[in-house]
């Protein structure tokens, strides 16, 4: 099993991780385990793809108490607007 | 008194039919239970404020004879489902303060029938982990023995049914998250055919996986509750239409073991005697016990913790801080991220996150998540043969009884095991019900599970009841 970057995947997954060795350790033990995927073989003859359906794409206004409560959920907010640090 | 050990369903809504006791009553007896009970279990993360005021509206559809079955029937809901303006954390401290701004459609069919949620119920973080241990908050306990973890993730779901602290509870299933519990709890659990119960207003982990459904002390409970939710809905992307849910496949009177499947990690001497008991007593109703070949879906945990962390490392990506839970100021947005996450995710979702962003990272692709993929179609190919011999398979619900506090904690892998018989219904999308069968030396319960075809639900319902004598 090669070695797994740790501050590559952390950054990857916008993660925070301290505990660095810890985790590539067991991430190591779980990935030996699934190794064993990689052997399996046989005909795919896919027998029940099971399909995404979409809706149709139209706008329909929140009631008011939904979007009160999307409001409400802001961590930050000016007024009706949500509040993020500055992006570029 | 309301003896709350023995009532059913069908006995509440009579005795509410009969002006016994009507659903105010009921709704305070389970009140004063969780009162009693939930200091020392934790099933519950919260009990709802209006409970009350859910059974007085149950109660007017009595008197207005609207009345259904479900009307006034107290249930507990798990920590991932949507209640429009109430807080839903998924047990994590991310989504903390977290209230949901629109009903789930299982709240919305439920409360449509007059149904009273009692309160939101415990699980692992994001449900990843069969213990409860993974919970942000406290540790449910097992009702039955407090000093035994409950199962998971539907944990707090299976210790408020146990502990008489509800009628009915749903949980979510996405590799044995309903069935694991109630086997460690002596319940009855079931996970529906995959796109069979709508997941909108679940709180997704892995999205071709998770299915909701419930937990009940027997399988009549179980029936009528999954038969309430089991609705198409545009609101769902994968929802099979009502006319695509057919079965109509004449019995074989044949019930499948999967020797293949035994073979891996030992299992425990009383679950082997309880298992075999279970065959012996579909034979003594007239099946008969067949060896079924399913070497494929012997490696389907290994399929699953390919699949299920991929899933996870997407479905994470929107908990960033930024339009609601917890946010962890930092200098620049990315540091608002990482903080944000780093923080407000415990330990085992962290780690999922990691190794399902491993397995989709280029030059991984291929070995890991497309290999999966293809080994989920002979998964599901080898089970649709296997049913055209045998009405179910049969294997135990875990390979061990309920285990200690901290027992499995320090070894992923060890915890990830409890899943080894369930995980397969997840990658075939097919039904399959657990139901307590004996119990072991310790006196712990131990739970035997059924596997069947697509939309066999209500036929394995018919079969479990051979086991719970019902």
């Amino acid at each position: 099993m090669e070695n797994i970057n740790i501050p590559k995947l952390a950054g990857m997954a916008r993660i925070k991780v301290a505990d660095d060795a810890k985790i590539a350790e067991s991430l190591s033990g779980i990935l030996s385990y699934v190794d064993q995927v990689t052997s399996l073989s046989g005909s795919t003859n896919p027998v029940s793809v099971h399909q995404n359906t979409a809706r149709e794409d139209v706008v329909s206004p929140a009631s008011k108490e939904t979007h009160d409560l999307l409001l409400a959920s802001f961590p930050e907010k000016e007024g009706p607007y949500l509040r993020v640090p500055k992006v570029l | 008194m309301i003896d709350l050990t023995t009532l059913t369903i069908k006995k509440a809504h009579q005795a509410m039919k009969n002006g016994d006791f009507d659903a105010v009553d009921l709704a305070q007896a389970y009140l004063d239970e969780i009162e009693r009970k939930n200091g020392t279990i934790y099933a519950y993360i919260e009990v709802y404020g209006d409970v009350i005021e859910q059974a007085k509206k149950a109660d007017k559809m009595f008197k207005d004879g609207i009345a259904t079955e479900l009307t006034g029937i107290p249930m507990a809901l798990k920590d991932n489902m949507l209640r429009q303006g109430f807080t839903m954390s998924s047990s994590s401290k991310i989504l903390e303060n977290y209230k949901a701004t629109y009903n789930g459609t299982v709240v919305r069919l439920l409360e449509e029938q007059g149904a009273v949620f009692l309160g939101r119920t415990n699980m692992d973080e994001f449900a990843m982990g069969s213990s409860t241990e993974n919970s942000a908050y406290k540790a449910t306990k097992n009702p039955i023995d407090i000093t035994k973890v409950p199962g998971g993730s539907s944990g707090g779901s299976a210790a408020a049914v146990a502990m008489n602290g509800a009628l009915v509870a749903l949980g979510s299933d996405t590799g044995g998250s309903i069935r694991q519990p109630a086997s460690f709890c002596g319940l009855v659990g079931f996970k529906p055919t995959y796109g069979t119960v709508s997941r909108y207003g679940l709180t997704a982990m892995a999205s071709s996986l998770d299915q909701i459904g419930p937990l009940a002390k027997n399988i009549e409970d179980a029936e009528i509750l999954w038969k309430a939710i089991e609705k198409y809905d545009p609101m769902e992307a994968t929802s099979f239409k009502t006319e695509e849910r057919i079965f109509s496949k004449q019995k074989t009177m044949k019930i499948g073991v999967p020797k293949d499947w035994f073979t891996d990690e030992g299992l425990d001497d009383d679950i082997k005697k309880s298992f075999k008991d279970a065959c012996d007593e579909f034979e003594k109703n007239g099946y008969e016990i067949m060896n079924v070949a399913l070497p494929i879906s012997k490696h389907s945990l290994a399929i699953y913790y390919i699949i299920q962390p991929a899933e996870v490392s997407s479905n994470m990506a929107r908990l960033d801080g930024v339009r609601y839970g917890v946010r962890k100021e930092g200098t620049t947005l990315l540091d608002l991220y990482e903080n944000s996450r780093g923080e407000g995710l415990g330990a085992e979702v962290r780690r999922r996150i990691l190794l399902g962003t491993f397995t989709l990272s280029h030059g991984h692709y291929d070995a890991y998540y497309a290999q999966a993929m293809k080994a989920t179609e002979l998964v599901k190919e080898e089970f649709e043969k296997i049913f055209t011999l045998c009405d179910a398979v049969i294997t135990p619900t875990s390979p061990f009884p309920p285990f200690e506090f901290g027992e499995r904690m320090a070894n992923p892998l060890s915890m990830y095991m409890s899943d080894l018989f369930t995980v397969p219904a997840n990658i075939a999308g097919i039904p399959a019900l657990s139901v307590p069968f004996g119990v072991d030396s310790k006196k712990l319960p131990i739970g035997i599970q059924l596997m069947g075809p697509n939309f066999s639900d209500s036929r394995l319902f018919e079969l479990g009841r051979i086991l719970t004598k019902e």
